[in-house]
Formats: C-alpha cells, structure tokens, sequence
C-alpha cells in the first residue's frame, strides 16, 4: 500500500478527514506513522478513534500488508490548538 | 458472554484494580520498549502504584485478552475499569493532559 492508497483510504473515512501527516517509518511502506484529522472523532475516546481508522484497513492490516500504523488523531477544535511537536 | 474462563479473569483484574497494565514483563523489569514507556508515563502521571501483569510468560492470558478487547497489541492499560489503549494513546494523552484528567476523574490522582 504506498503513501496515496493509505491517505486515500483513512480519508473515507468521513467527510472532512484529513490526513495531515503520513511517514514512511522503515522505507517499506509497511510501517506508517499518520497525523490524522476527522469530525468524525468528536466525542469518541482516542481508543475508540483509533478504532475507527483500523477498521477502514483491517484487511490490509490482517494480510500484514500494512505491519504497523502509529496514529495521532485530532478533532479540527483540537488540531486548531495546535499538535505538539 | 464469552465463556472462556481466562476472559472473566481478565475482565474480574480491570474491575478490582484502579489501573492495569498488561505488558511484557514488569514495571521494574520490562521487556519491551513500549511497556516499559507505558509504565513510565504512568509513573510521570503520579500513579506509583498500579497492577502489572506479565502476558509474555502467559500465553492463554495474553489470548483472553485480546479476546476481551479485541485490540491486538500489548502494553493495554485499563484505568478505572475502562480499557484506554496501549502505549501510543497513553502517552499521547499523558502530552495532552487528558491523562491527567481522566487519573483525577477515576479518583485514581487527586
């Protein structure tokens, strides 16, 4: 799965997802780190947010074909306060 | 119900403990950089005592877990019976300060 398959696929996840950052961890476009910014996490736990992103991949997820996904997820109020780092 | 017995322990351990950590190893010997991050954050967070349990030495455990909370990855810390994530989302909540309030919350903190 390269970077636009993996950016496209997390932003159906509702309109208004933003995928604001994704690295290629290893240079094997197996391990991703995203920033991702959604309406759709207003009032989920970051678990359940996190949740919601694995499940749009989990057959990729399942086949190893993506090995790990470390996510970073933010609702537009909290992104406009602005990410640390 | 899921009628694995090892599931009910599990879910009996989240429920009378404050806060547990499922992780490899221990707090004071981890055996993996994200439980001993985990433990850490925690730590930082003020909680000196919290309940580890050690999946690594116990495969049908580590099963029942994941069966619980169908989250495929260790370190997973509960806080007040509620399962909160692994070591990404801990540490994540713990720069956002959410971690601090949900501790305070869960009158785990004062």
């Amino acid at each position: 799965m390269n970077a636009t398959q993996l950016k496209n696929r997390i932003e159906t996840l509702a309109a208004g997802t933003q995928v604001v950052e994704l690295v290629d961890l290893t240079g094997t476009q197996d391990h991703w780190q995203a920033l991702i910014v959604s309406p759709a996490f207003e009032g989920k736990t970051m678990i359940q947010q996190h949740r919601m992103v694995f499940e749009l991949l989990k057959d990729e997820v399942a086949s190893n074909e993506v090995h790990a996904l470390t996510l970073r997820t933010f609702t537009p109020a909290q992104f406009e306060k602005g990410p640390r780092k | 119900m899921n009628t694995n017995p090892l599931v009910t322990k599990v879910e009996e351990i989240t429920k009378t403990n404050p806060v547990v950590v499922f992780m490899k190893g221990t707090a004071q010997f981890p055996q993996c950089g994200f439980s001993a991050r985990a433990c850490q954050v925690l730590k930082a967070s003020g909680v000196n005592d919290f309940t580890t349990i050690d999946v690594l030495s116990d495969d049908p455990l580590w099963d029942a877990l994941e069966a619980f909370t169908q989250w495929p990855t260790v370190p997973q810390i509960f806080i007040g019976g509620e399962f909160i994530g692994g070591c990404d989302i801990i540490s994540e909540m713990y720069e956002r300060g959410d971690l601090a309030t949900l501790l305070k919350d869960k009158k785990v903190t004062a």
